[in-house]
C-alpha cells in the first residue's frame, strides 16, 4: 500500500465522522478565543451542502471564510488552483501542506467533474431544545409570555434545476411561538439559485452583505481576532439561515457575470426591532419587550460592480438606505474597493462616503517577508457621524476606536512554532471635547502537533490611566490517545490591581467507532471586577459561551451518537455562584444560587 | 539476559519510588498519586503554623493495594485544641490506558469548635494523570459541586501539575491552582535527587509570594523529610516520615 493510498484512505475515514465538525472545532478551539460558534457552524453547514469548487478561482477564495487554514497555507492552495485546472480534490495532497489540514476542509472543497458529496447531501433537518432550571421569575410570575423552552427548528434542501430552500425557526426562553396576527417568532427562509449562465446567483429571503472591507456593511461572519491580518472580500451577498435577529437583510439579491465583471443588485425590505435606538438584545418575552419588536421601517438598494482579475480587483458600490430610526430620508453611500498585488506585496484599500458628507477610509499593505513571515500596516480613518449599524466588527478588538494605525506581524519558526503580534495606536472619534487616544499590543506564540497544542496569548491595552488591561491566556491540549483529548485553558485578567481569573479542562471521549462522544468540562472562575469569557466543549446547536464575573463554577456533560443519517445529542450545563444567594436581576432572577440547562438536539442529513 | 533486565526494573522502580513518594507532600492530594505507589506504604506529615496556639496541619495515610487496585486511607486535621477541622479520606484509582490514570476520592469532613459548634460535610474529588518519558501532567478537581459545612467553608479548587524531567536527578513541578475563594494561585518546586537517598527542593509561590525549601533523606524503609517554608501570613516548619516495610 503506497503512501497516497494510506492518506487517502485516511482522508476517507475522516469523512465519516466529520459531518458534526468536532475536527473543525478543534482547530479553532486551538488557534482563537471568543468566536460565535453557531454563526461560524452556520458558515460550515453552508459549505459542507454546497462545497467550494477548486477550478472556480472566485470559489477558492471563500476557503478563507472557514478560518480553517493558515494564510500559508492558502496561498499554497489558491496558487496552485490557479494554475492547474483539477480533476479531484485529492489533487492536493502533493501540496506542502499538512495532512490534517486537508482533513479540516475536505468536507468544503469539490471538483465538480468527480464531486459526490454535493449531489448526495439533498437535505438536512435539525431541531433542539433547551430548558432552564430554576424557573426565571419572569416565568413564574407569568410576565413571559411564551413556554420556558427554548426552541430550534432547521430544514434545507436542494430543489432542482440548481434551486436551494432553507427555513430556520427559533425561539427563545419565554417567548411566544407567534405574535399577534400569526407573525412567527424569528422566522428566516431562503430560496436560492445557482447558475451556470450569465446569472450566477438569485436568492430571496435573508442574507449577509459584504461590501469592500465592511466599513458600512459587513454582516457575514468573521473571526473577531486581532491576529487575523487582512481580509478580502469575495462575496456580495451571501444567502444566511442564521437566528440572528440583528444585523441581516431580506429582501431579493442577485448576480451576473459578465467575463470579469461581476454586477450584484439587492434589495431589502424589513422592520427592525426598538424604539428610537435599535435594539439588539433579541428578545421579546413580556408584553413591554414585544413592544418594541419590528417598529422599525428599513429599505436598502445597492448595485455593485466588480471587477476581478488575477493581480487587482476593483468594486464599486452604490447604495440608498433608509430606516425609521434615522428620519425616514434617504442616505446614499458610494464605495471604492481596490485591490492589487505586486509581487510579494498586497495593496487594498476602501473609502466610504454617505451623502457626499461624511466619509471613512481604510488602508492596507500587507507584504510577505518571506515563505514564513507577513507584515500588515493598515491606517483607518472614520468620522463620527458615519452611519455604523451594520459595520463589520474587525475593529472590535480596539473598542470600535477607527482612526488608528495597526501593523501586524507573523512569523512561522517552521511547521510547529509560530508567533504573531499586533500593535495598535487609536484614537475616540466620538468625543471631541474628551480626546482619549489608546494603544494596544497582542501577541500570541503557538506550537501545534498532531498530538499536543499550546497557545500563549498576551494583551494589553491602555485607554487612560483608568482604564487599562492586561489578560494573559493558556491553552495546552493533549491527545491522550487516538479516541481521547484533553485541553486546560487559563484565562488571567489584570484591571484596576486586580486579578480575575479562571481554569477550565475539557475533556473529549470518542468510542472507536466514532459514533458516540462524550464531552466533560470543568470550570472554576474568580472574577472580582472584570468579566472572564468561558467556552464549552463543542456541542452542535447550542451557543455555548458565556462571560462570566464573580466566584463559583462551571460544568458540562454532553453525550452525542450517531444514528445511521441521525445524531443525537444531549447536554447537561450546570453553574454555581458562590458569592451571592440568588441570581440575575428583573425578570431573569432566579432565587438559588445555581443554573442549570439541559439542551437535546437530533440532525438528520439525506 | 534476564539478570540485565532485573537489575534495569529493579532500578527503575527505585528510582520511581523515589520521584513519586514527593507527590505526597504538595498541598493537596490527587487520587492518582496512590496508583504510583506500588508497595505498602505508610505516610505522616506535621507542619507547625503558629506554635504559641499551637496551630498545626497533620496528615496520616496508608497506601495499599487489593485485587491489583491501589487504595488510600487517610486522616488529615488542622486547628488547634479548641478548633479542629479534620477530613477521613479514602480513595482509589482506575488506570485507562499505558499513560492515563483516573482517581476519585470521597472526604468525611468534620468541623469540631468547642462546646458551641459541629458541623459534618461530604465532599469528593476527581484525579487524572498523565505520564509521558519526559514529563507528566496531573489534573486534580477538588470539590467540584462547592459542598459545604454551612456556606463556602470547605475548599473548592482545580489544580494542574506539569512535572518535567530535566534528567534523571532534576525535575520541575509547576502547579497552576484557581480556587473558587480565593482565586489564582501559581508554585513551582525545583528538586534535585542524590543517589536516591538525599532530596533538596527548592519551593516558591509567585501568587501570594512564598518560598520554602525542604530536605529529604532516605534510608532502608524510610524516609525524612523536613520543610520551611516563608508563608504569607506566617513562617510554617514541618516533618515528614514516610514508611515502605516492603520494596517493590
Amino acid at each position: 500500500m503506497n503512501k497516497k493510498m494510506i492518506i487517502t484512505l485516511s482522508l476517507g475515514g475522516c469523512m465519516l465522522s466529520a459531518q458534526d465538525f468536532s475536527k473543525q472545532w478543534e482547530y479553532i478551539e486551538a488557534s482563537s478565543q471568543e468566536t460565535n460558534p453557531l454563526e461560524l457552524l452556520e458558515v460550515w453547514e453552508y459549505f459542507y451542502q454546497k462545497p467550494i469548487n477548486l477550478n472556480d478561482l472566485k470559489e477558492i477564495k471563500q476557503l478563507k471564510t472557514l478560518y480553517l487554514l493558515t494564510d500559508r497555507e492558502l496561498k499554497i492552495i489558491i496558487d496552485y488552483c490557479r494554475t492547474n485546472n483539477l480533476l479531484s480534490k485529492y489533487q492536493l495532497q502533493i501540496l506542502d501542506i499538512e495532512i490534517e489540514s486537508l482533513k479540516r476542509v475536505k468536507d468544503f472543497i469539490s471538483v465538480p467533474q468527480t464531486n459526490a458529496i454535493s449531489t448526495k447531501i439533498s437535505s438536512d433537518f435539525f431541531t433542539g431544545i433547551q430548558f432552564l432550571n430554576p424557573l426565571r421569575k419572569g416565568t413564574k410570575n407569568k410576565e413571559y409570555l411564551g413556554s420556558p423552552f427554548k426552541m430550534h427548528y432547521r430544514y434545507r434542501t436542494d430543489l432542482k434545476k440548481g434551486w436551494r430552500l432553507g427555513i430556520n425557526l427559533e425561539k427563545d426562553h419565554g417567548e411566544p411561538f407567534y405574535y399577534k396576527n400569526y407573525d412567527i417568532n424569528n422566522l428566516a427562509f431562503n430560496l436560492q439559485f445557482q447558475g451556470k449562465g450569465k446569472l450566477k446567483s438569485l436568492l430571496f429571503g435573508k442574507y449577509d452583505i459584504n461590501i469592500g472591507e465592511g466599513l458600512v456593511f459587513g454582516t457575514s461572519y468573521r473571526i473577531n481576532n486581532p491576529y487575523f491580518l487582512s481580509y478580502s472580500p469575495i462575496n456580495i451577498t451571501k444567502a444566511s439561515l442564521s437566528s440572528k435577529e440583528y444585523n441581516y437583510f431580506e429582501g431579493a439579491a442577485s448576480e451576473w457575470k459578465i467575463k470579469d465583471l461581476s454586477i450584484n443588485l439587492f434589495v431589502s425590505h424589513k422592520k427592525l426591532n426598538g424604539t428610537s435606538n435599535i435594539d439588539k438584545t433579541g428578545l421579546y418575552r413580556t408584553e413591554t419587550e414585544i413592544k418594541k419588536r419590528k417598529n422599525i421601517k428599513e429599505n436598502l438598494v445597492g448595485l455593485t460592480f466588480n471587477i476581478e482579475k488575477n493581480k487587482y480587483q476593483i468594486s464599486i458600490a452604490n447604495l440608498i438606505y433608509q430606516s425609521h430610526f434615522k428620519d425616514f430620508n434617504p442616505n446614499y453611500f458610494q464605495s471604492i474597493y481596490l485591490s492589487k498585488s505586486y509581487y510579494n506585496m498586497k495593496y487594498s484599500s476602501e473609502t466610504v462616503v454617505q451623502n457626499f458628507t461624511y466619509w471613512a477610509s481604510i488602508q492596507k499593505l500587507t507584504i510577505s517577508t518571506s515563505n514564513n513571515s507577513l507584515i500588515s500596516l493598515q491606517f483607518r480613518a472614520r468620522m463620527h457621524e458615519l452611519f455604523n449599524q451594520y459595520r463589520s466588527d474587525y475593529s472590535h478588538f480596539s473598542n470600535g476606536y477607527e482612526n488608528g494605525i495597526l501593523w501586524s506581524f507573523q512569523h512561522n519558526f517552521n511547521k510547529k512554532w509560530q508567533f504573531r503580534a499586533t500593535f495598535d495606536h487609536f484614537k475616540a472619534n466620538f468625543s471631541k471635547k474628551d480626546v482619549s487616544m489608546g494603544r494596544a499590543i497582542y501577541t500570541q506564540i503557538s506550537r501545534n502537533t498532531e498530538k499536543r497544542k499550546m497557545r500563549i496569548q498576551f494583551q494589553y491595552k491602555h485607554l487612560s490611566e483608568t482604564q487599562k488591561k492586561s489578560q494573559f491566556r493558556l491553552f495546552y491540549q493533549e491527545h491522550l490517545n487516538s479516541n481521547t483529548r484533553v485541553n486546560v485553558k487559563g484565562n488571567y485578567t489584570f484591571n484596576l490591581g486586580s486579578l480575575n481569573s479562571s481554569m477550565q479542562t475539557n475533556l473529549y471521549q470518542t468510542s472507536r467507532n466514532k459514533k458516540n462522544k462524550i464531552n466533560i468540562s470543568y470550570c472554576t472562575f474568580h472574577a472580582t471586577n472584570s468579566s472572564i469569557f468561558w467556552q464549552g466543549p463543542y456541542f452542535y446547536g447550542s451557543f455555548n459561551s458565556k462571560f462570566l464575573y464573580g466566584k463559583g463554577i462551571v460544568t458540562t456533560l454532553s453525550f452525542q451518537r450517531k444514528i445511521y443519517k441521525t445524531t443525537l445529542g444531549i447536554q447537561m450545563n450546570y453553574m454555581h455562584y458562590a458569592d451571592r444567594d440568588k441570581i440575575g436581576s428583573g425578570n431573569e432572577q432566579t432565587n438559588e444560587p445555581y443554573k442549570s440547562e439541559i439542551s437535546l438536539y437530533l440532525k438528520w442529513k439525506n | 539476559m534476564k539478570l540485565i533486565h532485573l537489575t534495569w526494573s529493579v532500578l527503575i522502580s527505585i528510582y520511581a519510588c523515589a520521584q513519586n513518594t514527593e507527590n505526597l507532600l504538595k498541598n493537596h492530594f490527587n487520587p492518582v498519586f496512590s496508583e504510583e505507589l506500588k508497595a505498602i506504604k505508610f505516610y505522616s506529615q506535621i507542619n507547625v503554623l503558629n506554635p504559641e496556639f499551637g496551630i498545626h496541619n497533620s496528615k496520616s495515610h496508608i497506601f495499599f493495594k487489593v485485587q491489583k487496585r491501589s487504595y488510600q486511607l487517610g486522616y488529615e486535621q488542622y486547628g488547634y485544641k479548641l478548633f479542629k477541622d479534620s477530613k477521613y479520606i479514602i480513595s482509589s484509582n482506575q488506570k485507562l490506558n499505558g499513560w492515563t490514570n483516573l482517581g476519585l476520592s470521597m472526604n468525611l469532613h468534620h468541623l469540631k469548635i468547642y462546646e458551641t459548634e459541629k458541623h459534618t460535610a461530604i465532599s469528593f474529588n476527581l484525579g487524572l494523570s498523565y505520564k509521558v518519558e519526559q514529563y507528566e501532567l496531573y489534573l486534580f478537581i477538588e470539590n467540584p459541586l462547592n459542598n459545604n459545612y454551612e456556606k463556602n467553608d470547605l475548599e473548592s479548587r482545580f489544580i494542574l501539575n506539569t512535572i518535567y524531567y530535566w534528567n534523571t536527578n532534576l525535575h520541575s513541578d509547576l502547579q497552576f491552582e484557581e480556587s473558587i475563594h480565593t482565586g489564582f494561585h501559581l508554585k513551582h518546586r525545583l528538586s534535585y535527587n542524590y543517589q536516591n537517598s538525599f532530596n533538596l527542593s527548592i519551593l516558591q509561590a509567585f501568587r501570594p509570594f512564598e518560598y520554602g525549601f525542604r530536605i529529604g533523606y532516605k534510608k532502608g524503609e524510610f524516609q525524612w523529610f523536613s520543610q520551611y517554608k516563608k508563608q504569607a501570613q506566617a513562617y510554617s516548619t514541618g516533618i515528614g516520615l514516610i514508611y515502605q516495610p516492603v520494596y517493590e
